[in-house]
């Protein structure tokens, strides 16, 4: 504060509560001892950090960028007295840094040419928050007259990788969806990948810090104890290194035939590797190699985590124009059904349907199962968010091979099924849902290590007294209990 | 022709019994004397004394389920990998179902790390080694020895499939005989119907392999344990520690055990079956390299079963001079006996050849209708095989024992078996060194 009270070099400046007035400009001065309200800036031309240190600098700087409204997200941002070393993040998210307050007067065209694109912006506000947050990005690449995001490795991020525009609107545990909004953003071609790298993210919490180790495929512990196995030319024998080590001078020595081994390739070599267990003794060459989230403590196969790639991204001409003409909410797809289903409510009306049809001719027949897949969280546990949708896509797959597609089937959540079957008796459905549970069971068992998929189901039929939901709900209750 | 054929009844009408019996001597005394008659008189006495052991046998299943023993079961091989799943299902339908499986790959070339590890990953193999570089089959054999947790360890061959109770039939003989250190399985041919050479070797299984081990395993005289199925106690297998290298190896290690004191058993019911070289080049590959073992092994590895020390053991020194006497010495006689009948009956060749040749097809055919009275399992009603008996005579008589004089020879002058490509070099060479 000091020195900006000092600031009396140029006449077009003045300072007055925390306010530069250069011109017509008004600059928002924070100094690191008093608290920062980013709302405070929203009437300025620009802000002025004299932050305390880099971590300092950051937090502010978020604050701002986080922020929901334009007037304070947009606004120009400059450092000063800023001394620590160059920060990439710091500098994505600042639009300068001063060493003086002198060098204002060297701002104000920039800070001009930011108002001015700002300006220009789409106001129209979005209900969707991939678009809202996609708008804000597109918003603020387009004031700096930047064209490309590119991620900064930080070990600060959540996902080891910080998109700073993009990042600053999510807090840390949520970092991953920084992700899922690029994806969207590409998917619906505003910007264009550039490969850069690929991470590997908890399946549970999105969380890139994750420790790698190997471990027994028996009791899953990293106590491992590897060794080369060594073969004896001249008797055959062939057993791990230790067992050809003498314990005094550590020569090698054959434990069958007692004759030293001095030449490798010649008396005898090591043709492969092996590994035991200090925990339980097991002996493998193949280990596991798991992923324990430091995070959340999920330990899961390597092969269960998310591959993300990081690219560059690049903005597309649609991205630029997306700036000035806003973005179209018909340009949203979201895909949470699971193909080959209905939605549970659209079920519904299918069977109050059928219902009526059954009303009009008493002769028709129609059944419902209610299945109950009751330890199939286990699987979704260790596959992850993404391979839980394609696990439930393959059960329907499974379950609609012996029904007709006339049949309706549909997931009231990711461990109830309900399936329509119309113009069958009970002893039909009942086979028909037998015979997709052992099949469905046959492919758990063979694509997660024997897994026992334990379920139960109920087949009753279609009532015309009755409404369908609460004998659904009463089904469901039962089959719980059970 | 007519007159040819008359010519012949006459002369053997004749010619009278002491001078046929000069002509036809090596055929009397050795081969019907010892394959026929002395074995099928063995082959009744085993039958009445497996009738009279029936309380004893189920006594010995009984103890073996009570003690339901770990045991493991190996199988080293290279390029194995496309009949492992198979063999892997063939296990699972054992009715003895306490058992380790474990794959060794020596070294292999194609998919089989692929399909083991796939096995392995899901539970269908216990453990699955690979070696990237090969050291041959005992090398392998040997680190699936080492790494056995078992109280007896069964050798397969990945290319064989098994009769769900095999496993259980190879176990039992360890409880009947305290004594016993090995077992060997009745290994049977599978692709019997694939043409000729495989139909022969069929019937030469049948008759001349298993109804052998049966008689030698009975006298206490049974010198090989086929590779493709045989069991070892661990305790057994450890003072040997483990199999020397090949080729050979199969009745080297038997050997070994008979040498320490143990008693080899056969099993007959155990059944393995296998498929046999499907043409005459492959088969003659697999001859050579057997026959040569003989030398190799009985002549010279093992030639002290014949000194007189503190070690010396009846039974071990008469297995190996009834293996030395009616396969090397015997052999040898054969081509005097031709030429004693080139020089001393030049005049009669064209009527001896033809004789000889119809009474070895009658004493096959007396052998072979003989004998599977003591077969339970085969592979085909008997009147299968009887047709290409006739052809017998060639293929063991003629085919086989000329294959075996060229094995005796290169092996015996030459030491042909180090440089077999079975056994890599680098073993072999070591091997030729230390006269092993």
């Amino acid at each position: 504060m000091d020195k900006a009270a000092q600031y009396t070099g140029d006449k077009k400046a003045s300072f007055q509560d925390n306010v530069f007035m250069y011109g017509e400009c008004t600059l928002f001065y924070y100094d690191h001892d008093s608290p920062l309200n980013p709302s405070l800036i929203a009437g300025h031309d620009a802000a002025i950090i004299n932050a305390r240190d880099v971590q300092q600098a950051k937090l502010l700087v978020r604050r701002i960028r986080a922020s929901n409204q334009r007037e304070i997200y947009l606004k120009p941002v400059f450092l000063i007295n800023y001394r620590d070393s160059f920060d990439d993040v710091l500098s994505e998210l600042t639009d300068g840094t001063l060493l003086s307050f002198e060098q204002i007067s060297e701002k104000i065209n920039d800070i001009k040419e930011i108002s001015k694109l700002a300006a220009q912006l789409d106001k129209s506000e979005s209900k969707s928050f991939e678009v809202q947050v996609f708008k804000k990005v597109i918003d603020y690449l387009y004031t700096r007259e930047a064209r490309t995001l590119a991620p900064i490795p930080d070990p600060a991020s959540f996902i080891g990788f910080t998109y700073p525009v993009v990042s600053v609107n999510f807090e840390t545990y949520e970092e991953f969806m920084v992700l899922d909004i690029l994806d969207w953003a590409l998917k619906e071609d505003y910007i264009w990948p550039d490969y850069f790298d690929r991470i590997y993210l908890c399946n549970q919490c999105k969380s890139s810090h994750v420790s790698m180790r190997e471990t027994c495929p028996s009791c899953q512990s990293s106590q491992l104890k590897p060794e080369d196995l060594v073969h004896h030319f001249s008797c055959g024998y062939i057993g791990p290194i230790s067992d050809f080590k003498n314990r005094i001078d550590g020569t090698l020595s054959c434990p069958k035939c007692s004759k030293n081994l001095r030449h490798i390739g010649v008396d005898y070599d090591k043709p492969s590797l092996i590994n035991q267990c200090l925990s339980c003794n097991e002996i493998f060459q193949d280990y596991k190699v798991k992923a324990r989230c430091l995070h959340c403590k999920n330990d899961v196969e390597v092969q269960y985590l998310l591959a993300k790639d990081i690219n560059v991204f690049k903005l597309t001409k649609k991205g630029r124009n997306a700036a000035i003409a806003g973005i179209s909410e018909d340009d949203i797809e979201l895909e949470n059904s699971v193909l080959n289903t209905v939605n549970f409510k659209t079920f519904c009306t299918i069977i109050h349907y059928e219902r009526q049809r059954m009303k009009a001719n008493p002769l028709l027949k129609s059944c419902f199962a209610v299945i109950l897949l009751e330890n199939i969280h286990e699987i979704f546990k260790n596959i992850g968010k993404n391979n839980e949708k394609a696990l439930l896509v393959d059960i329907a797959q499974i379950l609609r091979d012996n029904i007709t597609p006339a049949d309706i089937i549909s997931f009231q959540n990711n461990t109830t099924i309900c399936i329509n079957i119309n113009d069958a008796d009970m002893n039909t459905a009942e086979e028909a849902v037998v015979k997709g549970l052992q099949k469905l069971k046959v492919l758990v068992a063979n694509n997660f290590n024997n897994f026992e998929l334990k379920t139960k189901f109920r087949v009753e039929s279609l009532r015309i007294d009755k409404q369908f939901e609460p004998q659904f709900r009463e089904i469901t209750k039962q089959l719980a209990e059970q | 022709m007519f007159e040819y054929v008359d010519n012949f009844f006459n002369y053997i009408y004749q010619v009278g019994p002491s001078k046929l019996l000069r002509i036809f001597w090596f055929f009397v005394f050795f081969e019907f004397a010892r394959f026929f008659l002395f074995e099928f008189l063995v082959l009744i006495l085993w039958r009445i004394r497996r009738i009279a052991q029936k309380d004893l046998y189920a006594e010995a299943r009984r103890k073996l389920y009570i003690e339901r023993p770990l045991i493991s079961i190996i199988v080293p091989g290279k390029n194995e990998g496309k009949h492992i799943f198979k063999l892997v299902s063939s296990m699972r339908e054992q009715t003895y179902n306490n058992f380790e499986f474990i794959v060794v790959d020596d070294g292999s070339d194609d998919d089989t790390e692929k399909i083991c590890r796939s096995l392995e990953k899901n539970g269908l193999i216990d453990l699955f080694i690979r070696n990237e570089v090969r050291g041959g089959k005992a090398s392998a054999a040997n680190t699936a020895y080492r790494f056995s947790r078992g109280k007896i360890i069964i050798h397969l061959d990945a290319d064989c499939s098994y009769d769900n109770d095999a496993i259980e039939k190879i176990l039992i003989p360890f409880y009947l005989d305290e004594q016993i250190g090995a077992v060997g399985g009745n290994v049977m041919v599978r692709n019997y119907e694939d043409n000729l050479c495989t139909t022969l070797q069929a019937i030469e299984y049948a008759d001349t392999i298993s109804a052998g081990r049966i008689t030698t395993s009975y006298l206490g005289l049974y010198r090989v344990i086929s590779g493709a199925f045989g069991a070892f106690r661990k305790d057994a297998l450890d003072r040997v520690v483990g199999w020397d290298i090949g080729p050979g190896l199969d009745g080297d290690i038997t050997l070994k055990l008979r040498k320490l004191g143990y008693k080899i058993g056969f099993e007959p019911d155990a059944v393995c079956q296998t498929s046999v070289p499907d043409t005459y080049r492959k088969l003659t590959k697999q001859r050579l390299r057997w026959d040569k073992s003989i030398i190799r092994f009985r002549v010279r590895k093992h030639k002290d079963v014949f000194y007189p020390n503190e070690l010396f053991n009846w039974a071990n020194f008469i297995s190996s001079f009834e293996n030395i006497t009616y396969n090397i010495v015997l052999n040898i006689k054969w081509w005097v006996y031709i030429i004693d009948m080139v020089i001393n009956f030049t005049s009669l060749i064209g009527f001896i050849i033809p004789f000889n040749i119809i009474l070895y097809t009658c004493s096959n055919y007396l052998k072979y209708i003989c004998f599977s009275m003591f077969r339970d399992r085969k592979n085909e009603s008997i009147t299968y095989f009887l047709i290409y008996m006739p052809c017998m005579v060639f293929y063991f008589g003629y085919y086989l024992r000329v294959v075996r004089t060229i094995a005796y020879f290169s092996e015996f002058f030459f030491k042909k078996s180090y440089d077999d490509p079975w056994n890599p070099s680098k073993s072999s060479r070591h091997a030729k060194e230390l006269k092993i």
